[in-house]
């Protein structure tokens, strides 16, 4: 936008527009979730009564188109394109993170979808709605390349994450989402101010300029730290990582958990993949921001694995994971390779099966019992061994040991990051390597913990509902890649070194 | 230099492996089908090994001639080791195929009419099925392993033959007896095949007998060099390792042929079915042993060969010598069995190659027919018992004067007689003629002691004449002794001529024993049959190892021919006419006969206990191993099992004492892990009052903490 406020020119303005409508087919898969979204709330206007059926079909055909087109832009891709007056960026790792994206999305409808009568999001057109809006933001998270578009895109998904969280009715909800309106707007407000010092230094928003570089070569350490970490600091607010985790707990515990399982996924890898522009083009040895995303990525994991250890709701419990996830996910990301980059991606992709499939079983496991404690899921192991077996399969996927895919992912990333310790000899490297070997350890501990009270404690409380083939089917299919996987991680691995990083 | 490989190459497909594979697979059919029918059993079993017979004598005609062909495949490979198969048919293993068969079916035929009234008859045609394909296999094969592998098969199934009655003590015993001689006998054959194996790195024999004739000795050691997977391997023994190997080898021979010192079990053997005894224990089976000896003649070097050649002669003297005195026919029969293989062995030793399996030949036939023509006797003899009248129905006491009740029965035995005693005219007197011949070409050429060798081959003569008539004429001439000793006598007139089934098997065999069948009357070299086996000339094994060629001893010795035929021809005579005067009608011995019991006097008591050798084994080495065992016994259980309890109980205090570090100190550092986990997990939700005022605060403080940080 920016640019195209600089051309005074109308010829040039001419060529701008013709360029613009060029890049629509670029957008495609963005239009689609925008003609989803429309769609749904026509019919939510146009019709009164049971509109489950109607709303379902059109949000799950909106997601399939999508993944169809992405799936086309993949296999016929060509080249990275800067789009629409470089607001965008149109390259190979946003359009397979939109396509692991829209299969999230897909995935948690499915678990809205298999939720039953109560807090069905189907119902009503509003929450849809606002989750394509979401899925919208974050498409455009994982482009954005201009600060602008940036807070923008980060703003789209954050007020939609507001809503979401409050839309059901409940004291408990409307709470959350007040803390999370709050605490969205102090960060946000923190991003803004260090967007605009960085405006200041440079006179551009767009990061990939020239003008940009230049101008951050030439402002002094002090203020260009400052500026930087403010800026950084919001897009971590949306990772989820330490210092701006705190709301995470208590807005996955409100919030549905179908809602849940996307809040924790999707945003946080499109967060990821900003973090991962913006750093790549800063000019080398201005600022050390390995330091900085080393210590980040430390105190996540040892935060969000240390509090999970006293949490008594599964929920809960996985919103602290989450956090030391996000640790994890930062991993990949300091080591600043070539290894690194395709790891992250790695454990981001395996990280969202595995956490949507483990909201997919405690969201089962919720309809039985009524609540996510672990008090409630006492012996329930014995009573629905399969559904057992799943879940303790899928808590040892996100402890990271074999034979689950989980290892391949924590063994990738941390032999990127020993790897590049021995090339850079950073010592913050080792210091990841170490603390976030140590924290697998104790994650062990509390990912176990369901699994323990589900078969070695017995409860009397009764299961309220029989679990169904359905359910049974939608668990393998979640659970199985991850065994699959585990022997398989060549072929994603392949898949993921075909992607080209560099800027 | 040679490439193993090569050496073991499968080669070019050659429909000859359906023809062979046939061979196999009709006895084995029979051994699988024959226990699900009952009495068609063996009318089946019959047809199976007549197809077979059939076969056999097909490829005999086809593929005779002077070299062999053999036939090479892979079995399987372990990295660069390749097991091999291989066969090789060469006139030896032929004229072998075709006696087997042919035998196996004429037993067959017998055998429906022998064992018409038994109710295990199906059983009994499996056993048989079983064994016809075991021998098989040690005749086809041309590979030390699968001939090993047959060779215990073969092994198994005259143990289930000869304890095919083994609801009877005797038999059952009798059946262990012998599989546990065939065992002690195995080992050296299992011996001689890991030295095999160490030096050569196969057990195929063509290629052994390749690489042997390429090996050297060199300062007294065995030196072979060769090429296994393209890296030459030079294997180095001492030059005593291959007489060892060669002397090994026999010893599964010395088992399965019945040699001294494991003879034993052989006139045990008896208790089992006789047709089984003509066919395993008087034709084939026990002949695999000099078969075998044939197949690796020319590993063979000159102290292996001495061995034998003494082996074989004291065998040959001691069963003679033991078959003067028996009782039971079959026991007789079975003493002149070890008898002849003793011979068989001794021409082996004495480089006579084609002399011991010639004799092999003959054996086969004139053996087989004493023993059928025995069995038509005792099975007409049983038919006399009643449940009043019960005798011994093998026992030579009760029989006598037989002659007019079986006649044929009587001329087909006299005729296999003179045969086994060796007269001219008769097949034995060819072969036992040929291994004379060179037994004293053998002994000129040593010189000193070992003429007593042939003074032995020679004595063997007189004594076979001898004890052989002597069964005739017990058996057949003066008058029944079954009446008198029954008290009921009308039991004479009951006796009757077997019938055709038993007769015409009996009467094939016979004139097989005729010297004519083998196409000569006085002369070995002139047969086909000999001249069908030739001596490998030249010997595989280095020279300085290597015995004289047989060619040149016979040279030498040539001018002897004439007398030595003379003179064993005069001896045989000796012996018959002997037994003629002894125990013809209205002699002294031969009416008193009836009345004889265990000897007393000691020169007989060593024939009829055959020199005491099994009291030896039983009072000597059974109860030296007894005594043994009982002391390893209890060093197991004092001493042995006393250390493992005082390791036991030492190992429960160390767990104590390990319990308690662990209790103490490993658990101690794990609860203060946990504990500080928890304190640090406990601070970090700190922060998670509920209040937002409190979040936001927190999350700037922690900021800016970050900002100072990194600014300064």
């Amino acid at each position: 936008m920016i640019s195209l406020l600089q051309s005074n020119n109308a010829s040039d303005l001419k060529d701008q527009l013709g360029n613009l409508s060029e890049d629509v087919w670029m957008l495609a898969p963005e239009i689609s979730v925008v003609i989803a979204l429309l769609l749904l709330l026509g019919f939510d206007l146009l019709f009164k009564k049971n509109k489950e059926i109607g709303l379902a079909s059109i949000a799950f055909c909106g997601l399939a188109s999508t993944f169809v087109i992405l799936t086309f832009q993949w296999t016929n891709f060509s080249t990275d394109l800067m789009i629409m007056g470089n607001l965008l960026r149109y390259d190979q790792l946003s359009v397979f993170l939109k396509l692991i994206f829209s299969l999230g999305g897909a995935l948690g409808l499915i678990i809205a979808a298999r939720n039953g009568e109560k807090n069905n999001l189907f119902q009503t057109g509003e929450s849809l709605v606002i989750l394509f809006g979401l899925f919208l933001g974050v498409f455009l998270m994982t482009m954005a390349t201009n600060l602008l578009m940036i807070y923008l895109s980060i703003e789209v998904v954050s007020i939609c994450s507001y809503m979401l969280t409050g839309i059901l009715k409940g004291k408990r909800k409307a709470e959350a989402a007040l803390k999370y309106l709050l605490f969205g707007a102090v960060s946000s407000a923190v991003m803004l101010y260090g967007i605009s010092w960085l405006y200041g230094f440079t006179g551009t928003l767009d990061v990939t300029s020239q003008a940009f570089i230049s101008g951050l070569s030439e402002v002094s350490v002090l203020p260009l730290t400052i500026a930087l970490i403010m800026t950084i600091g919001g897009i971590i607010f949306k990772l989820g990582a330490v210092p701006f985790h705190i709301w995470s707990p208590d807005v996955y515990q409100a919030a549905p958990t179908a809602i849940v399982s996307i809040f924790s996924t999707l945003p946080k890898l499109a967060a990821l993949t900003l973090l991962f522009r913006v750093i790549n083009v800063l000019p080398a040895g201005l600022f050390d921001w390995q330091l900085i995303l080393g210590v980040v990525a430390i105190a996540s994991m040892i935060f969000g694995n240390f509090s999970a250890l006293w949490q008594k709701d599964a929920k809960r419990m996985l919103a602290y994971s989450s956090i030391a996830h996000a640790g994890f996910l930062l991993v990949g990301l300091v080591a600043y390779t070539e290894a690194g980059n395709t790891s992250m991606l790695f454990y981001g992709a395996m990280y969202l099966v595995m956490n949507v499939g483990a909201f997919l079983l405690i969201a089962i496991l919720e309809r039985r019992t009524g609540s996510a404690a672990f008090d409630d899921m006492r012996g329930l192991g014995m009573k629905m061994p399969f559904l057992g077996i799943l879940v303790v399969i899928v808590m040892i996927a996100l402890t990271g040991l074999p034979p689950t895919v989980g290892f391949n992912a924590k063994l990738y990333v941390f032999s990127a990051i020993w790897e590049a310790y021995q090339v850079q000899n950073n010592s913050i490297l080792l210091w990841v390597f170490i603390l976030g070997l140590l924290n697998t350890v104790v994650a062990l501990f509390y990912y176990l913990k369901l699994p323990y009270y589900l078969f070695f404690k017995t409860g009397e409380k009764t299961v309220l509902e029989k679990s169904s083939i359905p359910d049974h089917i939608w668990g393998t299919i979640m659970v199985l890649p991850l065994l699959i996987w585990f022997f398989q991680s060549e072929w994603l691995m392949n898949v993921l070194n075909s992607i080209n990083f560099v800027f | 230099m040679i490439e193993l490989k090569d050496l073991l190459a499968p080669n070019a497909f050659d429909p000859l492996i359906y023809w062979i594979l046939a061979l196999f697979a009709f006895p084995l059919l029979s051994f699988f089908t024959t226990g699900l029918l009952k009495d068609k059993a063996s009318v089946w079993s019959s047809l199976l090994l007549g197809i077979n017979t059939c076969i056999s004598g097909y490829i005999a005609v086809t593929y005779w001639g002077e070299m062999g062909t053999s036939l090479k495949g892979t079995w399987f490979e372990i990295g660069g080791t390749v097991f091999n198969y291989s066969f090789l048919l060469d006139n030896a293993a032929l004229i072998m195929l075709v006696i087997v068969n042919f035998i196996s079916l004429l037993v067959h035929i017998f055998s429906a009419e022998y064992m018409r009234h038994d109710k295990a008859k199906p059983r009994y045609y499996a056993f048989l099925g079983l064994f016809t394909f075991s021998m098989l296999g040690i005749v086809l094969f041309h590979n030390l392993l699968f001939i090993f592998i047959f060779w215990e098969l073969v092994g198994l199934s005259s143990y289930l033959l000869i304890g095919f009655w083994f609801e009877k003590k005797s038999a059952s015993l009798a059946a262990n007896k012998a599989f546990i001689m065939n065992r002690i006998g195995d080992l050296g054959f299992l011996t001689g095949l890991m030295i095999l194996y160490t030096q050569f790195e196969t057990l195929d024999l063509g290629a052994i007998e390749f690489m042997m004739g390429e090996s050297q000795i060199e300062d007294g050691n065995w030196v072979v060099t060769y090429f296994s997977n393209g890296k030459e391997v030079i294997h180095v023994l001492d030059g005593r390792w291959l007489s060892a190997a060669g002397i090994a080898l026999f010893c599964g021979a010395v088992g399965k042929s019945a040699q001294f010192p494991l003879q034993i079990w052989l006139p045990d053997a008896m208790e089992g079915p006789t047709p089984v005894s003509a066919l395993i224990h008087a034709a084939t089976m026990v002949a695999a042993g000099v078969f075998m000896l044939s197949r690796v003649f020319v590993l063979l070097d000159a102290q292996a060969l001495e061995v034998i050649a003494i082996v074989g002669a004291i065998t040959a003297l001691m069963a003679a010598v033991a078959a003067l005195s028996q009782f039971d026919i079959k026991k007789v029969l079975a003493y002149s069995t070890v008898s002849q293989l003793g011979y068989m062995v001794l021409a082996m030793g004495v480089g006579a190659y084609d002399a011991g399996l010639f004799h092999l030949f003959t054996h086969a036939f004139f053996k087989a027919g004493l023993f059928l023509s025995a069995g038509i006797i005792i099975h007409q003899l049983h038919g006399l018992e009643s449940e009043g009248v019960k005798f011994n129905t093998q026992d030579m006491r009760v029989m006598g004067g037989l002659k007019q009740h079986l006649p044929i029965t009587f001329a087909c035995f006299v005729i296999c007689s003179l045969s086994l005693a060796g007269l001219p005219g008769f097949s034995g007197f060819l072969s036992k003629e040929a291994i004379l011949i060179n037994t004293h070409a053998w002994s000129v050429e040593k010189g000193g002691g070992y003429y007593l060798i042939e003074l032995m081959a020679f004595a063997t003569v007189i004594l076979t004449a001898f004890y052989i008539m002597r069964a005739v004429m017990l058996v057949f001439t003066g008058k029944f002794r079954l009446p008198e000793l029954t008290g009921v006598s009308d039991i004479a007139g009951k006796l009757k001529e077997g019938n055709r089934t038993l007769l015409i098997p009996v009467v094939i065999l016979a004139l097989l024993s005729l010297s004519f069948a083998f196409g000569s009357t006085f002369d070995a070299e002139t047969s086909w049959l000999h001249k069908a086996v030739e001596t490998p000339s030249g010997a595989m094994v280095p020279t300085k190892y290597a015995a004289v060629g047989q060619a040149e001893m016979l040279e030498s010795a040539g001018a002897d021919h004439i007398w030595l035929a003379v003179v064993s021809i005069g001896l045989a005579l000796a012996g018959i006419i002997a037994a003629l005067l002894i125990y013809k009608p209205g002699a002294k011995l031969a009416e008193a006969f009836d009345s004889k019991r265990e000897p007393v006097s000691p020169l007989v008591q060593v024939s009829f206990y055959h020199w005491y050798q099994d009291v030896l084994y039983t009072k000597v080495i059974l109860k030296f191993i007894l005594t043994q065992s009982k002391m390893l016994a209890w060093f197991d259980e004092k001493i042995l099992d006393g250390c493992v309890n005082l390791l036991a109980r030492t190992q429960v205090v160390v767990a104590h004492l390990t319990g308690m570090f662990d209790r103490y100190i490993i658990d101690g550092f794990v609860h203060l892990t946990a504990f500080t986990s928890g304190k640090v997990g406990q601070l970090t939700r700190s922060i998670q009052t509920g209040n937002v005022q409190t979040y936001i605060l927190s999350a700037i403080a922690m900021l800016i903490m970050l900002l100072l940080w990194f600014a300064f």
